[in-house]
């Protein structure tokens, strides 16, 4: 299958994406939601490339388009980077301080943003909910609520007991917004024994926490073993 | 190790990502040396279909009768090369990743030649390790239909009427004469009517006045035996069911119940709920709930909500009709085992039993369906007859053998990290993404658990040379294997001081707790420990 990227002619493969085959060939597109082990979202708009597939030219998201024969693409047209620096301000807006999106703003030109929003480092992009559904098979987590009150959450915003802590959700997060704490922390619930309890006030600490984490806390004033063997140095 | 083995190495550019900070040309050369390589092969991106495509071909024309891939994280794309690799007719045991992108020229971007000396070493380790690997079948066993309720709680009962709802033939043991004790009142009705519903019930057989006796088998089949509660009169004959659940309301019972089955007591008596941190797949639910009073004191709203959702969590399990465990359980070489039931101690799993061999001894016998391969029973075994498939003692040797065969780290102390998956795998991994820069001496052998590490690897490792042994485990009360993290602390103990008694350093072995989520605190702890391996004076050899 043949088709034309920035006026160059590759060869693919079919069932190849956009994005995948231009990858392939040496053409780099912008990402933030796309990973390699799941399934295509397209919910970041960055890899948004235009293509003409006979009926002139449209902008289309390169991570969930297909390869086509003839398939032209253009994938730093005026068009393609108006559309990314929309994208990029837009994130600007909430996750300023995330070096992946700083970077991208220098990339693109965005110095400051026309819109201002509560800082927030999490970008929605779905990749923690989908690593934890598609490679690790639990899906502790999900994405919750609609428009401006969208977040990754656990079901109920309660501490999960699914979770198997394996960090996959974290290593994937491409701008370090998702802790482990979030998903199994439980501020202000605590989840054991299939029923829902209040936090108490820890009487050692003082803070809330639920009744594991105290035994946790008290375990680890134990020092290390370091003491007397030391010592005796050779 | 079997010399005439072909074993193909992949090395993955991922666009720029690692090929910008690692010369790929001469790791390419310095791999094709390694013993048992038949080709080398780089990939553009490892992960895309092409890249997979190209793997495949390799493995069908070159004869592949291993892989290793060399790219990113095994942490994500482990399953996608692994799938490639079985439907390109190879065993998914005999594929390996191993990062040299967050692990090397992610987290060494300065220093190329360090960084590439790092990724040579680390594929030596990964080559090596494969070679004694030893591929595994999945444990499977069907579950038989069925459940018991012991105790006609309040949790017993709401848990013995949605299973029986279901269809689920049920069998409530109690050892009074009436069920509910001193509730009255439950959130919908008296405990009178629940009784009466539970009692006419046809798909609940109701033992008042029972106990049980004796529980034996394993998951999915379990054989019940059940007395008079009064005289020690023989009752009804044994039956087995598919799945148990525990709902007594006396902390006696509750003791003698937690022994007989297994289940962790808190320093109150109570059963905290099990919950084993793996992954899905690679433990085998085991068919025991637990609701209601053994739990903690619940009123009898929770204690109901606690017996359906044991009840709901139990059809889970009935209704998936077969459960299996893909984790590469440990085996016991018979001839080889002198019984002395150590490994049944330190299961934390019960997954061994003693059980009469060839001779005259008995001897241990895995049960690879709750087996987790966690390494307890191999590090504790004193006659090494218990092997994991994947992960022997022959594996780890070779692959700290590998990791220090090669004499320069520019001057940076040798230090080998035994790194928890779950902990300071993570945690490193993480570093790497985040840019973090450590000490480039260091090498990282990946274990399941912390418990896996043996002492004699960190003898092995200073007589081959190691500067320092750093071994990396989950916190306290964070083990993804019922508290094993404790026996790698006990052996370290132990170690360090036989190690002192003997004229030798003991800063030169340390155990580090590592959170998962803090690369930050990881990074912090390994390049503290290699500056001190540079302080400290030189080592004079084991053997001196």
């Amino acid at each position: 299958m043949r088709l034309e990227i920035d006026g160059n002619e590759i060869e693919t493969k079919p069932g190849r994406t956009v994005l995948t085959a231009a990858r392939e060939h040496g053409f780099e597109i912008p990402t933030l939601c796309f990973h390699e082990a799941l399934e295509p979202f397209a919910a970041c708009r960055l890899c948004m490339v235009e293509v003409d597939a006979g009926r002139g030219w449209q902008l289309v998201a390169s991570c969930a388009y297909p390869c086509a024969e003839d398939l032209k693409v253009r994938t730093h047209s005026e068009p393609v980077l108006r559309s990314r620096r929309t994208t990029v301000e837009l994130l600007m807006a909430s996750a300023s301080e995330v070096p992946v999106i700083r970077q991208l703003a220098e990339q693109l030109g965005v110095d400051s943003p026309r819109f201002n929003m509560e800082a927030d480092d999490c970008i929605l992009c779905g990749l923690c909910v989908r690593a934890c559904a598609e490679i690790v098979g639990v899906s502790a987590i999900s994405v919750i609520n609609r428009g401006i009150d969208k977040k990754v959450s656990t079901p109920f915003l309660i501490a999960s007991n699914e979770c198997i802590e394996c960090g996959t959700c974290v290593l994937i997060c491409p701008t370090g917004a998702i802790q482990l704490e979030d998903i199994i922390g439980g501020k202000t619930d605590v989840h054991t024994w299939e029923s829902e309890f209040d936090a108490q006030e820890c009487r050692i600490c003082g803070q809330n926490h639920s009744f594991t984490d105290h035994e946790i806390l008290r375990v680890e004033d134990e020092p290390v073993p370091e003491r007397a063997l030391d010592r005796s140095q050779s | 190790m079997n010399e005439d083995r072909r074993l193909g190495v992949m090395i993955c550019e991922c666009g720029d990502q690692i090929g910008s900070n690692l010369d790929l040309d001469a790791l390419a050369r310095q791999v094709d040396e390694f013993p048992g390589v038949a080709t080398t092969r780089r990939l553009r991106y490892g992960c895309s279909p092409d890249g997979l495509a190209s793997m495949q071909s390799a493995i069908a024309e070159e004869v592949l009768d291993a892989v290793l891939v060399a790219g990113c994280t095994p942490r994500t794309l482990e399953p996608r090369f692994r799938t490639a690799c079985e439907q390109g007719g190879l065993d998914g045991d005999r594929f390996k990743l191993v990062d040299i992108r967050e692990g090397c020229a992610w987290a060494h971007p300065d220093d190329v030649e360090a960084a590439t000396l790092k990724a040579a070493d680390l594929i030596r380790m990964g080559t090596a390790e494969l070679s004694f690997r030893k591929p595994h079948s999945p444990a499977t066993v069907e579950v038989l239909p069925s459940a018991l309720v012991i105790g006609g709680s309040v949790a017993g009962m709401s848990a013995a009427l949605a299973l029986a709802d279901e269809g689920i033939p049920v069998k409530l043991v109690e050892r009074e004469a009436s069920m509910g004790g001193p509730i009255r009142k439950t959130a919908n009705g008296s405990v009178a009517a629940m009784s009466k519903a539970v009692l006419e019930h046809p798909q609940v057989e109701v033992m008042l006045e029972k106990r049980i006796t004796a529980v034996t088998g394993t998951v999915g089949r379990y054989s019940v035996t059940v007395d008079e509660a009064s005289s020690r009169e023989k009752g009804a004959p044994e039956f087995k069911v598919g799945a148990i659940i525990v709902a007594t309301r006396t902390q006696p019972d509750i003791g003698a119940l937690a022994y007989k089955f297994g289940i962790p007591q808190d320093e109150n008596g109570f059963l905290p709920a099990a919950r084993y941190r793996l992954r899905p797949g690679n433990y085998a639910d085991r068919g025991i709930y637990v609701c209601g009073a053994p739990h903690h004191p619940t009123d009898e709203h929770q204690a109901e909500f606690q017996g359906v959702r044991a009840a709901l969590s139990a059809l889970g399990h009935l209704a998936s009709g077969s459960v299996a465990n893909y984790a590469p359980a440990a085996v016991v070489d018979q001839d080889l085992c002198t019984g002395c039931a150590s490994c049944v101690a330190a299961c934390p799993f019960l997954a061994i039993s003693m059980q009469s061999g060839p001779g005259l001894l008995d001897v241990a016998r895995v049960d690879p369906i709750l087996c987790s391969a966690c390494g307890n029973c191999a590090v504790a075994c004193p006659s090494k007859a218990i092997e994991l498939p994947l992960s022997s003692d022959a594996a780890l040797f070779s692959q700290i053998e590998a990791a220090l065969v090669s004499r320069s780290t520019n001057g940076q102390p040798r230090v080998l990290v035994f790194g928890c998956e779950w902990s300071s795998q993570v945690a490193a991994e993480l570093a790497g993404a985040h840019r973090l820069n450590y000490p480039s001496g260091i090498r990282s052998v990946r274990m399941e658990c912390s418990t896996r590490f043996d002492p004699t690897f960190a003898l092995w490792a200073f007589h081959h040379g190691a500067d320092g042994v750093l071994l990396t485990a989950c916190r306290p009360g964070k083990c993804h294997y019922a508290g094993s993290n404790r026996n790698a602390q006990d052996r370290i103990k132990t170690l360090r001081s036989q190690l002192s008694a003997s004229g030798f350093d003991s800063r030169r072995l340390r155990l580090e707790w590592v959170q998962p989520d803090d690369p930050e605190a990881y990074v912090d702890k390994v390049s503290r420990f290699s500056d001190l391996m540079t302080q400290i004076p030189p080592r004079r050899s084991l053997a001196e």
